[in-house]
């Protein structure tokens, strides 16, 4: 019998010990060991994510979210048909009365982090140790690319943790910084790596140019963050614009339009862009069509998808930033003047893109598909009431997926900055003359010289902006009419002193500094005992 | 019979090569005589063997038989189910033998992974339903054959379609990220898809409830062991049975919707609803009366040392919409042969089911009982007729196109060896390969072609999914005096290999390809078509023991243990241990019980085992990247992809554990009158797999999976039956059984990942969550508004707690829990004479169902846009409903129901003079009869009650059925 048993026996101890190997095959996922044994092929296909990445804060629930809704530009109402409820965070956006918990902290606290941890500190953490030499100028690249994350949460959130390297101990939690020692972060950074970035023309990267651009903004906001101390930066905020102005490399597009049309990636007026693909999906440029239009304005466009009927115009806000007439009984435009208006938004009755045919939203066509300057209510919006975010191009055949390029900078913002700087420090005329060389191009020239330019003494005059009154309030009217919908409308309102004191339709002021600072994310303090939450809010 | 023949010849032949061998050399006899059973019937097929010339002979369909054998020889005549009767020959010529049925050999015999003991060794809580009590007249899912019939087992028929499966849950829910579906075992084969396997195959299914009785399939045991054992290889003549019916299906009424007529009445009232002069009964134009039909043929036959079983099935089932169907046909081969004095044994199974489901629209009954009725199909060219408010169903179902194929492929082998008495040594491997195709397509005459994007799309993807397995075991068996115990040791490997491939199209310049000339395409011509593909394995393996051992059958106990490693986790975490024990008393077996002579059985049970779970996807411990187009960027005028990780590895992952303790009775009285059975359980599951979050920075994303929470369910199991009546002509039968589960969120946090409450399950449109989840409270808490009635005109719901305000966060509360806290069944048999009468009610007591429908479309806000159902048109207080769809307490609703589910009229032919028949019966299945509910949507078992958001009745489902089936079984 053993003759049996010991082969058999012994067959299955060989096999047993052979088969007790665990250790897991990867077929369908790049493991670190095999993507590092090829860093520097792989570098490319590593460093991409530094920039794709900012294409998700014009997803919804992010970073623009956070620029523009609960400011008087926009506003997403509740639908008649219960459409944009969302547990009330539009609603709480709107009025100023938002909770830790609300789901756009988060968001904007996980794009951000995400683009510094992930896509910035790890790459350059990974290729460091494969032993890739990366040039200065893409370090430099790398690091700047840092600071503009850094930028939107120095901006939202102030106070939170400085991280620069990904190879941190076990159990390490970070810690909150100021927003004092954030915004000299940024500002180093910048400035260190400012100089060692290409002189030409990127348009998707930061160049040189690109990064004075962030630094004028970091320095022209500086004395709303911190206070009057940091009054005196709005100098640096010049020198920089001059240095732009003075490359020559940029100039304004003659045609307002063009700068947010298909084709913008040769506009001469734009220094920096975030690119869109349509073929490839998320992320996408949300605000554009898909959160805006309504759910059957596929026939305006041919469009292959149809938008969310979600974010309008604050009814307050076009009547009051545009010289336009609209009729006081249909709410539809009479006449206006500044071409700005209606590139920045549909309006009136809409057409089919290839029948030229008056649209309807019914079928017995008693309902006119017009969209109106007046929104019935901020919880029951009719499905028409509003006028929509226009100023992109919308492609025939658009789909929610977008191929717009987002811009970010343009060389109006660098005149602009350097205006109001000039008109901060007293320099009026010289603040008007840089006005009106910007507004040229959106007006008929046979107007009226007081319709296409505004005088110095306007400018620099007490104006009633959201029922405060403002000075230079007419300045602040001004970068509404130029960048209404760029997300840059929180930040003005902060500098003039209008987002706790204003009030515009749907929206009364709470009057309560702390409001200029959003909460750190509920989860986040949950997870990091280390982060401190910003004054004004629960706990 | 032509196939027939050629297997009886083979296995003359297989006896004979068997039998060759052995020589004769003593005074030679030829015996000759009649087998019979009790009653004086012949016996067919019955085994004579003849012990000095080790050779065999089968009776002949008279009882005969003839055999050549010595003076001085033993002949032993057995047959299946019957006490073996041994005759010496003594010189005699005739013997004529009857055989008595073996109280033993009908003995249950109950599976309990890697091996079997009888019934009253059990000591853990192990339910067996045998085939004779299985749910009757055509099933979906093989899984349905149980409904009702286990204490503990939940299960609802969530849809009418022709292939769903039910959901069901066993003994609660004791996992949160993982699946909560019970591991199957097919003859031996674990993690085989019960699909594989037709429902006339299987002839016993036991379900292994608790820790201890799982715990021998360790890793993989959580949600309790489901193990199939199909019908085996029967020595005997060849027999050959035919199984069939027709199945007849009808779709419950659905009251809740208007007429073209009621619609056009209620216009006159209610401005905004549209009379385009149509009439249209929308569901009628989607659906049918499904005929389906179902063939099932087996033989099987053999000798003591060899015997085979083959079967082939075929089902043509009919689906509720149109293109709906389920083809499949299914082929088992089952061969055993013993050799060298039954030292060896080797056993093949071979298995196959190739299938194809027609595919539909999966929203289509939604949007036709929502579509106006007034509305006419076509337009008066013959064109759809289309609206910008949804599709046209008939046009979706008719322009749509798709089918899912399947092949399910077994492949089983199995060698034993006996060297010694009482030890076996055994090797078995098994490969199942799992091959998915699935095609869907719409044509340029879809409205997504017409007025959307797509001029004509097609989608076609596909797996491939191969899991060997090889087991080594030892058994060992031994009695001496009054101690018998069973010794097993075995190692299991497990390895499945996933692949996937999809692909994408659409615009296609010339219609009617269906999904088969993607290339054709614009979009693959623009570089736009979709095309993915990712393959991925997995690795289980196991080393496992186990301890029977009892005195007398007096004192029972048990004990096992399995070493489990999984490759789902890192190096230091990668294996686990999963022990068992459990002991059993038999009072009855005691002495002092023999005065008490109406109690036949009563054992009290004790048993404590540790199952694991591992995490539902692979590699999540190791860091992985990849390219992701999210996160590509332009540069230098092109688009460059970018690489980033596609996880954030946890190093630390390791096996979550159930902890469950199982208390338990048998019991069995009055001459086996009155049996039953009690367990009560408590299962605690530690170390929960769930996606916490974790902070950024430091890590790079915000969520990782970990182990840290904790569960809770405890529950009692309840199983009676009686036989009432017991005469020769009349018996009547009754059996119930009942369960109660409670369960409990213990922990959701620990000193490193914290979580306050889990919000659950999205619902759409009113986009708001329904459910929450908190620790201390159960899963499946509805969590929302409760209201007191209308304002504003009716356009908004008076929330409490905000009655004059706007509600938020703050005012929502528990409205109600979605799993059903006790389930009941209850079954009834009857017979007289030759026919027979089975009757058998279910029912799910004690929560709440969410109805959608009502949620989204009783409100008049909708009124212009759908065909609302009555309900929407009744004053609430003084107004009329015109408020937004809310989520709030008014839609969730009590889904208490007791259904009257089953009831089988059979009939069994008495064939005794008719030649070659052994016996005939016909019957007569109705099924989903009625169901008592105050629950008011179309049927409350129809609503899934598994998973962390149960209790949702999507408005969009394929509503459940109501059947009546007739077939035959004829064994010849």
């Amino acid at each position: 019998m053993n003759r049996i048993l010991i082969p058999i026996i012994g067959t299955i101890a060989v096999a047993v010990a052979s088969c007790t190997d665990l250790d897991p095959k990867v077929y369908s996922d790049i493991t670190l060991d095999k993507l590092m044994a090829d860093a520097n092929e792989n570098a490319p296909y590593l460093l991409a994510p530094v920039y794709g990445q900012m294409r998700w804060f014009n997803e919804d629930r992010s970073v623009w979210d956070l620029y523009e809704i609960g400011t008087d530009a926009w506003v997403i109402p509740i639908n008649t048909d219960g459409g944009w409820n969302d547990g009330g965070i539009w609603q709480r956006l709107n009025k100023h009365e938002w909770l830790t918990t609300d789901p756009h902290f988060q968001n904007v606290w996980n794009h951000c982090w995400y683009g510094i941890s992930s896509c910035c500190n790890r790459v350059l953490y990974q290729l460091g140790k494969a032993n890739v030499n990366l040039d200065e100028q893409t370090v430099a690249e790398v690091k700047v690319a840092r600071a503009f994350y850094y930028y939107q949460l120095l901006t939202f959130f102030g106070n939170v943790p400085i991280e620069t390297t990904y190879d941190v101990p076990d159990g390490y939690l970070p810690k909150t910084c100021s927003r004092e020692e954030v915004y000299n972060f940024v500002v180093s950074e910048i400035r260190s790596n400012m100089d060692k970035l290409s002189e030409d023309k990127l348009y998707s990267r930061f160049n040189k140019w690109a990064a004075k651009e962030m630094l004028a903004r970091v320095y022209l906001n500086a004395e709303s963050w911190l206070g009057p101390s940091y009054a005196s930066k709005r100098d640096s905020t010049i020198i920089l614009c001059d240095e732009i102005i003075n490359s020559g490399k940029y100039s304004l597009d003659d045609d307002y339009s063009h700068v947010f049309s298909l084709d913008n990636s040769n506009s001469p007026e734009i220094i920096f862009a975030i690119p869109y693909d349509e073929t490839t999906g998320t992320p996408i440029l949300h605000c554009i069509y898909a959160k805006t239009q309504h759910y059957q304005c596929k026939p305006m466009y041919n469009a292959a998808s149809a938008g969310y009927n979600g974010l309008r115009a604050v009814p307050s806000y076009v009547s009051d930033t545009f010289d336009a007439e609209e009729s006081p009984t249909t709410h539809n435009c009479v006449s206006y003047h500044d071409k700005r208006y209606v590139e920045t938004y549909v309006m009136g009755q809409q057409y089919d893109y290839v029948t030229g045919d008056s649209l309807f939203f019914d079928s017995s066509h008693k309902k006119p598909f017009n969209y109106k300057n007046f929104i019935q209510s901020p919880t029951a919006a009719d499905e028409y009431d509003g006028y929509r975010f226009g100023k992109y191009e919308i492609k025939i055949c658009q789909k929610w997926e977008t191929d717009q390029d987002w811009v970010v900078y343009r060389y109006a913002e660098t005149l602009l900055m350097k205006a109001e700087c000039l008109l901060r420090n007293g320099d009026a005329s010289g603040a008007a003359e840089i006005v009106n060389e910007v507004r040229a191009r959106d007006f008929n020239p046979g107007l009226d010289k007081s319709v296409r330019t505004i005088s110095a003494a306007k400018l620099s005059a007490v104006t009633n902006v959201d029922g405060v009154d403002v000075k230079y309030g007419e300045f602040l009217n001004e970068l509404g009419r130029e960048f209404t919908g760029e997300a840059m409308r929180r930040e003005q309102l902060i500098r003039f002193g209008v987002y706790t004191k204003g009030s515009w339709w749907g929206h009364s002021p709470k009057n309560d500094k702390h409001l200029e600072l959003f909460p750190i994310p509920e989860n986040e303090r949950l997870t990091n005992k280390n982060l401190a939450q910003n004054e004004g809010y629960p706990e | 019979m032509a196939n027939i023949t050629r297997i009886e010849k083979l296995l003359a032949f297989l006896v004979v090569v068997t039998f060759t061998t052995i020589q004769a050399s003593a005074q030679k006899v030829t015996v000759t005589g009649l087998v019979m059973d009790e009653e004086g019937q012949p016996v067919a097929g019955a085994n004579v063997i003849d012990r000095a010339g080790k050779t065999g002979v089968i009776t002949t369909p008279d009882g005969r038989y003839s055999i050549n054998t010595e003076v001085n020889s033993t002949l032993d005549y057995s047959f299946i189910g019957m006490k073996t009767v041994t005759e010496k020959v003594a010189g005699r010529n005739v013997i004529n033998v009857k055989l008595e049925m073996d109280a033993i050999g009908l003995e249950e015999v109950v599976a309990i992974g890697y091996g079997n003991i009888k019934k009253e060794e059990v000591t853990t809580a192990i339910a067996r339903v045998s085939s004779d009590d299985f749910v009757k007249g055509g099933v979906a899912s093989p899984l349905q054959l149980l409904q009702g019939k286990v204490a503990g087992l939940g299960m609802a028929t969530t849809s009418g379609d022709p292939s769903a499966a039910p959901s069901i849950t066993l003994r609660g829910i004791s996992t949160l990220a993982a699946s909560t579906s019970p591991l199957v075992v097919i003859d031996g084969v674990a993690g085989a898809s019960i699909n594989s396997v037709a429902p006339e195959d299987i002839e016993s299914i036991s379900v292994l409830k608790d820790g201890s009785a799982a715990a021998i399939y360790g890793t993989r045991g959580t949600n309790g062991v489901i193990i199939v054992t199909t019908r085996r290889p029967e020595s005997g003549i060849a027999r050959v049975s035919y199984s069939g019916y027709v199945k007849f299906d009808k779709l419950i009424d659905d009251e809740n919707y208007l007429s073209a007529d009621e619609y056009r009445e209620k216009t006159k009232e209610f401005p905004g609803m549209q009379d385009f002069g149509g009439s249209t009964d929308w569901v009628d134009e989607i659906t049918r009366k499904p005929v389906s039909h179902n063939h099932y043929l087996t033989i099987s036959g053999g000798t003591d040392k060899t015997n085979y079983s083959a079967s082939i099935t075929y089902a043509d089932k009919q689906g509720l919409y149109k293109p709906s169907f389920d083809k499949s046909l299914s082929a088992k081969v089952a061969i055993s042969h013993s050799m060298f004095d039954d030292k060896l044994r080797i056993s093949l199974n071979i298995h196959d089911k190739v299938l194809k489901k027609g595919l539909y629209p999966s929203e289509i009954y939604g949007q036709a009982t929502l579509r106006n009725p007034t509305l006419p199909v076509y337009d008066k060219n013959g064109d759809y007729y289309e609206t910008s408010n949804g599709e046209n169903p008939v046009a979706a179902m008719n322009e749509y196109k798709g089918a899912d194929k399947d092949n399910l492929l077994s492949l089983y082998g199995k060698v034993e060896l006996r060297p010694v008495d009482g030890l076996t040594l055994s090797a078995s491997g098994a490969y199942q390969n799992y091959y998915n195709e699935r095609e869907w397509s719409g044509s340029h005459k879809t409205y997504a072609a017409r007025y959307g994007s797509e001029f004509g799309s097609a989608t076609l993807n596909g797996g491939h999914y191969d899991d060997r397995t090889l087991e080594l075991q030892a058994d060992y068996t031994r009695t001496f005096g009054y101690h018998s115990m069973t010794a097993t040791a075995g190692y299991s490997y497990n390895k499945y290999v996933n692949q996937n491939w999809y692909m994408k199209a659409y615009n296609f310049p010339i219609d009617g390809f269906g999904a088969w000339n993607i290339g054709s395409a614009e979009s693959t011509l623009d570089g736009l078509s979709t095309i993915n593909s990712s393959k991925s394995e997995r690795k289980l393996i196991g080393f496992y023991g186990r301890l029977n051992y009892n005195y007398h059958y007096r004192y029972l106990f048990m004990a096992s243990i399995r070493r489990e490693g999984s490759d789902k986790f890192g190096e230091n975490n990668r294996w686990g241990w999963f022990p068992a024990v459990s002991a059993g008393w038999r009072i009855s077996n005691e002495e002092f019980m023999k005065n008490i002579p109406w109690v036949n059985e009563l054992k009290l049970r004790a048993g404590y085992g540790v199952t694991g779970t591992e995490p539902s996807a692979s590699y999540q411990y190791i860091a992985l990247y990849n390219f992701n187009s999210s996160y590509m960027s332009y540069s230098g005028g092109k688009w460059v992809n970018g690489i980033i990780p596609t996880n954030n590895p946890n190093p630390n992952l390791k096996w979550e554990e159930k902890h469950e303790t199982n208390l338990g009775i048998d019991f069995s009285m009055l001459g086996n009158r009155l049996y039953g059975s009690v367990d009560a359980y408590y299962r605690h599951t530690k170390d929960l797999l769930y996606t916490y979050n974790v902070p950024t920075p430091p890590n790079i994303s915000n969520n990782m999976l970990a182990n840290v929470g904790s569960i809770m369910n405890k529950g009692i199991e309840i199983e009676v039956g009686g036989e009432i009546i017991k005469t020769k002509d009349i018996s009547f039968t009754l059996s119930g059984n009942f369960s109660h589960n409670k369960n409990e969120l213990l922990k959701l946090s620990n000193d490193n990942y914290e979580l306050n409450y889990l919000t659950l399950g999205n619902l759409t449109h009113v986009q708001t969550y329904s459910h929450r989840l908190e620790e201390g409270w159960a899963i499946g808490n509805f969590y929302g508004w409760k209201t007191v009635g209308l304002k504003s005109q009716g356009t908004q719901w008076r929330i409490v707690g905000a009655e004059n305000s706007s509600a938020g966060e703050e005012q929502k509360t528990i409205l109600g829990n979605g799993i059903p806290k006790m389930f009941a069944g209850l079954k009834f048999n009857f017979r007289y004479k030759r026919v027979d009468l089975d009757v058998s009610f279910h029912g799910a007591f004690d929560y709440q169902i969410l109805n959608q429908y009502r949620m989204m479309y009783e409100t008049l806000a909708w009124i212009s846009s759908y065909n609302l159902p009555k309900s929407a048109f009744r004053k609430v207080g003084e107004y009329y409903n015109y408020a937004p769809s809310t989520y709030c307490d008014r839609y969730v609703e009590d889904g208490d129901y007791v259904k009257l589910d089953n009831l089988t009229v059979g009939y069994n032919f008495n064939v005794t003079k008719v030649p070659y028949i052994k016996s005939t019966r016909i019957y007569v299945t109705a099924k989903n009869l009625f169901t008592i509910t105050g629950y008011r949507g179309l049927d409350p078992e129809a609503v899934a009650i598994t998973g962390l958001t149960p209790g949702i009745d999507s408005y969009l489902k394929f509503p459940t059925l109501r059947s009546i089936t007739a077939g035959v079984d004829i064994t010849f």
